[in-house]
């Protein structure tokens, strides 16, 4: 796929949720006039509080959700393109798997839906396994790894298929100290690959060590969106422009 | 990659889920529980054990086969839907149809799988009682097969258009009944015309799907022609199984 | 919404088209439920379970005519005596399960031509099998049979009943009477021949007894 200039384009999306119930509708704003773009390369985080809209627009990213306004475009595609799902990784929050199946055969299905097969998927394993560091626990039962280790396996089956675009969603949730260092120097060393990363994050320090630009949500709207360079001559740094975007006080542009 | 392909990967895994799922495990313990029961109950039959042992058999497998299939499709979906596991296959270039008929045939697969295990068993019984062979036999649960078939097919879709596991069995096992009640709805309706009440009962009789025409268990001794039902249940299950492709792909998430 | 009303549609269609094109083969006739067994018919029924049903109604058929009746002799009970009025009433309603489980009705019929000396329900039982059946020769056969019976005519008796045994819907209650009769005829090998066969096929332990016993007082082995 040619590379475009632009991984993620989000033009005055907005998703509202409509529930019916005996008769009655009930509406509730998703995302509201979102309007954001990510660079290819670089690493784009969103913040926000819980209920601010970021799963919404990760969902909206990948097609699982259709917007109730604007456009979303992925690597120039609509997000339910086959061409931009494989060149797209996504990693949810609190990843599930099949208990019953290990890292090694977890990752041969992912591959093989991924287009991947023979030999060349057998390679992308374990090169993705030696990657996240669980090349030793490839054939052990998922149901036996501990937290931290499966959301090694969900970062793996993520870059699996070497796409260009990742989008992570809570990707260092419920870690220890230890493991969040790792996985962020993981992601680090993706993205100096070239790889595109959409993160989201209630760490604001791991975003701050990882990212280029953030965008920070409240309510479903774009309340801010900013650089390193913003938040590195900031006092209280991006941790305080967080603040201050969340809580309505007036945030720098 | 193609829409065969990925219905055929996804197939295979859900096959090695359903091995692995103890609820078809507990189908085929009790099937082996049951039919050593139905020793027991032929021998109050006296010069006709052979016949009960056959027809308790074949009803029983019947049953089990009925209970994996329409369990699993009212759940394996909305299962996947509940811990998420669907989202890293549905972000994949996989066609939502190809998924579902994957899902479906992998189900399928499995059950059929089952049913083979437990007609080995029961033959065996039935052999070692001094039954003579007759290939009245395999039409009989090829017969039971498509009865199970046409009926997860539709369980499916009302586990897709309802969104509950429970609406779905219910609805399915109302209809399966009625499927093998329909001669007697229609005398009923014959015997009511007239009768506006009999109105709805009629509009029903037209949908409800003629499961004894597949019902060749019942008549063993009798003609069984099989070509014609098996082009009716796989009318009739396409028909659901298309709809509920449909009724996916507009799904969000 | 609108794919369920497609697929109601779609089905009303499908079973319209495909019953306009294609005659299946003809269904058993709607049973008329009964109040002792209406909730367990209506069951296995719904189940597509008529062969079952039948089935059940057999074994509680062969239970009733087992089981001494209240206020009966006992003796007279242990040599086929005994009125058991229901016997008729109960191979019909197998027979309207099943129409093709001829070995009910024959061993019904049996019952009650020769060991209960009802001829005449013997007779309506056949009369109705027929009606169900009517290609089965061997209720042709028993009907004959009876017919001589009457009029104590036991050689046209064998003679008819002789080639039923061989089939394997043929009650071993028949055999052990067609033995007895070959054996009250003179007709020593005969016996001995069937009284084998029971030993070979029969899964009924009493007449198996019987015909262990008739065999030794015949003087001969077992095979």
């Amino acid at each position: 796929m040619g590379e475009a200039v632009e991984a993620l384009v989000l033009s005055g999306v907005g998703k509202t949720y409509a529930y019916s119930h005996l008769g009655r509708t009930t509406y509730t704003r998703g995302v509201e006039n979102l309007s954001l773009a990510v660079r290819a390369g670089e690493a784009f985080g969103l913040l926000g509080l819980n209920g601010s809209g970021k799963t919404t627009t990760f969902k909206l990213a990948l097609g699982l959700l259709r917007p109730t306004a604007g456009t979303v475009r992925v690597l120039g595609r609509s997000p339910r393109d086959p061409q931009a799902q494989a060149a797209t990784g996504y990693l949810p929050e609190l990843p599930y798997f099949y208990p019953f199946l290990t890292p090694r055969e977890a990752l041969r299905f992912y591959g093989r839906l991924s287009g991947l097969g023979g030999a060349a998927l057998e390679r992308r394993i374990d090169e993705s396994l030696a990657v996240v560091k669980l090349s030793d626990k490839a054939d052990r039962k998922i149901g036996q790894l501990s937290k931290g280790l499966v959301q090694r396996v969900g970062l793996a089956q993520a870059i699996l298929h070497d796409p260009q675009l990742l989008i992570l969603d809570e990707p260092v949730s419920g870690l220890d100290p230890l493991a969040i260092k790792e996985i962020r120097d993981t992601l680090a060393a993706l993205n100096a690959r070239g790889k595109t990363i959409v993160v989201s994050s209630h760490s604001i320090f791991d975003i701050e060590k990882l990212c280029h630009r953030v965008a920070i949500l409240r309510d479903g709207r774009l309340v801010a969106q900013l650089a390193r360079a913003d938040w590195a001559n900031a006092e209280g740094g991006l941790e305080q422009l967080f603040v201050d975007a969340v809580t309505g006080a007036e945030a720098r542009p | 990659m193609t829409g065969l392909r990925a219905a055929a990967t996804v197939a295979v895994n859900t096959v090695q889920e359903s091995a692995r799922s103890r609820f078809f495990a507990l189908c085929l313990v009790f099937g082996g529980v049951v039919l050593y029961a139905s020793l027991v109950l032929g021998l109050l039959a006296a010069d006709q054990e052979p016949r009960v042992l056959l027809d308790f058999g074949l009803s029983l497998i019947e049953l089990l086969g009925l209970a994996a299939a329409v369990y699993g499709s009212a759940t394996i979906v909305l299962r996947e839907m509940e811990t998420k596991t669907i989202y890293l296959i549905l972000t994949r270039p996989v066609s939502r149809p190809a998924y579902l008929l994957g899902r479906f045939l992998g189900l399928m697969a499995a059950t059929a799988a089952a049913m083979i295990v437990m007609s080995c068993l029961h033959l065996a019984i039935l052999f070692a009682k001094g039954w003579a062979w007759t290939p009245a036999y395999v039409a009989a649960v090829f017969g039971s097969f498509l009865k199970v078939f046409v009926v997860a097919a539709l369980t499916l879709f009302l586990a897709l258009f309802s969104s509950s596991i429970l609406t779905a069995l219910v609805i399915a096992l109302i209809l399966w009944t009625l499927g093998h009640f329909l001669a007697e709805i229609r005398y009923m309706i014959r015997w009511g015309s007239g009768l506006g009440v009999m109105a709805p009962l009629h509009a029903l009789s037209y949908v409800i799907p003629d499961l004894q025409l597949l019902n060749v268990r019942d008549r063993l001794a009798g003609p069984r022609p099989l070509l014609a039902p098996l082009g009716y249940a796989a009318a009739y299950a396409a028909v659901w199984l298309a709809l509920a492709a449909a009724k996916f792909s507009r799904k969000e998430f | 919404m609108r794919e369920l009303a497609a697929g109601l549609a779609l089905c009303a269609a499908l079973n319209a088209g495909f019953f306009a094109a294609w005659t299946p083969p003809p269904r058993p006739i709607p049973l008329k439920l009964d109040p002792e067994t209406a909730i367990e018919s209506a069951g296995l029924l719904s189940l597509g379970m008529r062969r079952v049903a039948a089935d059940a109604g057999m074994i509680r058929l062969l239970i009733y005519y087992g089981t001494v009746e209240t206020g009966s002799d006992e003796e007279a009970a242990v040599q086929g005596g005994g009125s058991y009025p229901e016997i008729g009433a109960r191979a019909r309603r197998i027979l309207a399960l099943d129409p093709t489980f001829s070995y009910a009705s024959l061993w019904a019929a049996g019952a009650l031509a020769f060991n209960l000396k009802r001829p005449d329900e013997a007779l309506a039982l056949l009369d109705d099998a027929l009606k169900a059946d009517p290609g089965n020769w061997k209720y042709r056969a028993y009907v004959a049979a009876i017919g001589f019976k009457k009029k104590g005519d036991s050689g046209r008796v064998l003679a008819l009943l002789e080639p039923t045994l061989s089939q394997p819907d043929c009650p071993t209650m028949i055999k052990s009477m067609v033995a007895f009769l070959y054996e009250r005829a003179g007709r020593r090998d005969d016996a001995i021949r069937v009284y084998r066969e029971i030993l070979a096929t029969s899964r009924d332990e009493g007449y198996r007894h019987n015909a262990r016993r008739k065999l030794e007082e015949l003087g001969v082995s077992p095979h």
